[in-house]
């Protein structure tokens, strides 16, 4: 039995529309008009201990509500989910125990006292013994240099530092599994990058389970060997970014610096993405052309001074599939779940 | 129940070092609360110099009636001041963190911060007290004494319970401010300063039953005065420990059921 699992979740919202106007919030309490909306619809997967996930998705995909759900927050509609044996909802102190979560908008943190004092407290929620507490808050002040910050309040810190605290009060009480929300939002290219680096080391030292939602591919790249797209609720791709890339990804832009201007560049099964002066963006799909036709072909009427082949970055690939998910709305008035 | 306490005293510890990081607020808002009620007891002071006695209560009654309402409103204001705030904590999203720890949500939610105001509203209220025990030349046993201390903590636990119980509609509608805010107003205009026989019997009803406010102060200064028998409902001062002990437990029942509704509706 896999450490995560989903099955059949399902997350539907009664809205209610409020009313506006003479005394709204007290007319407010018998409200009842209602407006429904499926957040999270028919998803399933499971995740091995020990694996690091990448969960992406749209604002509005579902992806906090089912990170929700997982940590115990919510109770779903229907379908059911067990993590490490449990049921979050069901379970909820006991599955606490197991959990960390990191929400990268909202800190845990108790936001004028310095973060050694919030881990006081931690320390005593999840009754963390003394030598774990010791040893773990020493192996975070080496990786994440919390020295330099644990003392001052949490309000003074930068967004970077702020993270890098949250990250250590994720951690404390040795959890198996630990969700980031968003864990580099805002958060500037040095100091994400020391955040990637303390995640994987995590990840790999310590076998912590991780899912990591992010709207950063780098994030991903960096990160995770396996991605999962969620979008409008629904489960849109499942599976390695190398599959990802073979699949999706067979465009390829060949870059191409002439010693004239581009002209006459018609090539059968291509586009011309760009010209700028010399230099010419050329796309292929490199299941029916490959490079050395492309290039060939340009030969024929030009002299090729330099040139490079560009891989499509993730980031592309999934906002093609973003893409063809809203167009798949727009077609059939609903989205269809892409054949993966 | 040890673990509660534990944690509580944890977050409570956090709670005073985030008060003690702004000093100035401490002195300022002691100095704020004598000025407020300077201006209430003021107001009543005028009122009754020109009555003279207001339903059969003269002036040092209503300054004990009124103080027993701040000593009590005081004491939850000191602790848990913030309760009426649950809305933005639900908002905001602090309320969820709470359910990712293995701790209770209400405890946590109890300890989550403390407030100086209140302290300035106890210590006024024990001088006013003070001073409204000799002018009426009261003179209590000890265990009267001992009585007096269980009212007031029931009184702190008695506004605690209305306002939290009504706060906890946010968990349905997310709004829940003009609610709370309604009933707090409410509790000033009609309870905090007024013998509340001297109302009809609609407006009496709602605060001895559906808002108990009155066993804030009324009911029980009735004993503490001896004035028992000058109202036919008198014996309900006896009650006001039993009243507190209940709500408190209605307000559990009522945390616990809209957690439940907060986490299947989300809304």
């Amino acid at each position: 039995m896999a450490l995560i699992e989903v099955h059949n979740l399902r997350k539907e919202f009664k809205k209610l529309v409020p009313k506006t106007g003479f005394l709204s919030g007290i007319r407010n309490l018998w409200n009842t008009d209602y407006t429904s909306h499926v957040a999270v619809d028919d998803i399933s997967f499971k995740i091995e201990e020990g694996e690091l996930l990448g969960y992406i998705g749209p604002n509005g995909a579902g992806k906090s509500t089912s990170i929700k759900m997982m940590t115990g927050i919510l109770v779903p509609t229907a379908g059911e989910i067990s993590i490490a044996g449990m049921t979050p909802w069901k379970q909820r102190r006991e599955h606490a125990q197991n959990i960390g979560v990191v929400f990268g908008q909202k800190t845990q943190l108790w936001w004028d006292i310095p973060p050694i004092e919030s881990y006081r407290v931690l320390k005593t929620i999840y009754k963390i013994p003394d030598s774990v507490y010791e040893k773990n808050l020493n192996t975070f002040r080496d990786l994440l240099e919390l020295h330099e910050f644990e003392n001052t309040p949490v309000r003074q810190l930068s967004l970077g530092q702020r993270m890098r605290a949250d990250l250590a009060a994720a951690m404390l009480h040795d959890p198996r599994i630990l969700f980031l929300d968003e864990p580099t939002i805002g958060v500037d290219v040095l100091a994400k990058e020391r955040l990637r680096e303390f995640i994987k080391e995590i990840n790999r030292t310590r076998g912590v389970t991780i899912l990591l939602t992010t709207h950063d591919m780098a994030d991903i790249e960096k990160l995770c060997h396996r991605m999962s797209i969620i979008d409008d609720g629904k489960l849109l791709y499942d599976g390695s970014i190398h599959d990802l890339k073979s699949r999706y990804g067979t465009e390829r832009t060949l870059v191409i610096e002439l010693d004239d201007a581009p002209y006459a560049l018609h090539i059968p099964n291509t586009r011309v993405l760009r010209e700028e002066g010399s230099r010419v963006w050329i796309a292929f799909d490199k299941e029916k052309l490959s490079a050395s036709d492309v290039m060939m072909k340009v030969a024929e009427k030009h002299t090729i001074r330099d040139l490079t082949v560009e891989e499509p970055e993730i980031e592309s690939i999934v906002r093609e599939i973003y893409q063809s998910g809203l167009d798949r709305k727009k077609e059939d008035g609903h989205v269809a779940v892409l054949d993966v | 129940m040890r673990e509660h306490l534990t944690v509580y005293l944890t977050m409570i510890r956090a709670a005073v070092i985030t008060r003690l990081q702004y000093r100035a607020d401490f002195l300022m808002g002691i100095l704020g609360v004598f000025i407020l009620n300077a201006g209430t007891l003021g107001t009543t002071w005028v009122l009754l110099n020109r009555f003279h006695e207001l339903n059969g209560w003269g002036f040092w009654e209503i300054v004990f009636l009124y103080n027993l309402w701040l000593l009590g409103h005081g004491i939850r204001a000191v602790f848990f001041r913030h309760v009426t705030n649950l809305e933005q904590f639900i908002l905001d999203g602090t309320f969820d963190q709470l359910l990712t720890r293995p701790a209770s949500p209400l405890v946590q939610f109890m300890g989550r911060e403390i407030h100086y105001l209140g302290v300035g509203d106890v210590l006024l209220s024990a001088l006013m007290i003070g001073l409204a025990y000799q002018n009426l030349a009261l003179d209590w046993t000890w265990w009267m004494f001992l009585w007096f201390l269980l009212v007031a903590l029931s009184s702190a636990a008695v506004e605690l319970s209305l306002l939290l119980m009504l706060s906890c509609t946010a968990f349905f509608t997310t709004r829940s401010r003009a609610l709370v805010d309604a009933a707090t107003q409410f509790s000033w205009g009609v309870v905090q300063q007024y013998p509340i026989d001297m109302f009809n019997n609609v407006l009496r009803f709602v605060v001895t039953v559906a808002l108990p406010f009155a066993f804030m102060n009324y009911y029980p200064s009735l004993l503490l005065l001896g004035k028992e028998g000058s109202d036919p409902f008198g014996y309900l001062t006896w009650f006001t420990p039993l009243v507190a002990l209940f709500l408190l437990w209605l307000t559990a029942r009522v945390w616990n059921f809209s957690i439940k509704r907060y986490q299947s509706t989300g809304s």
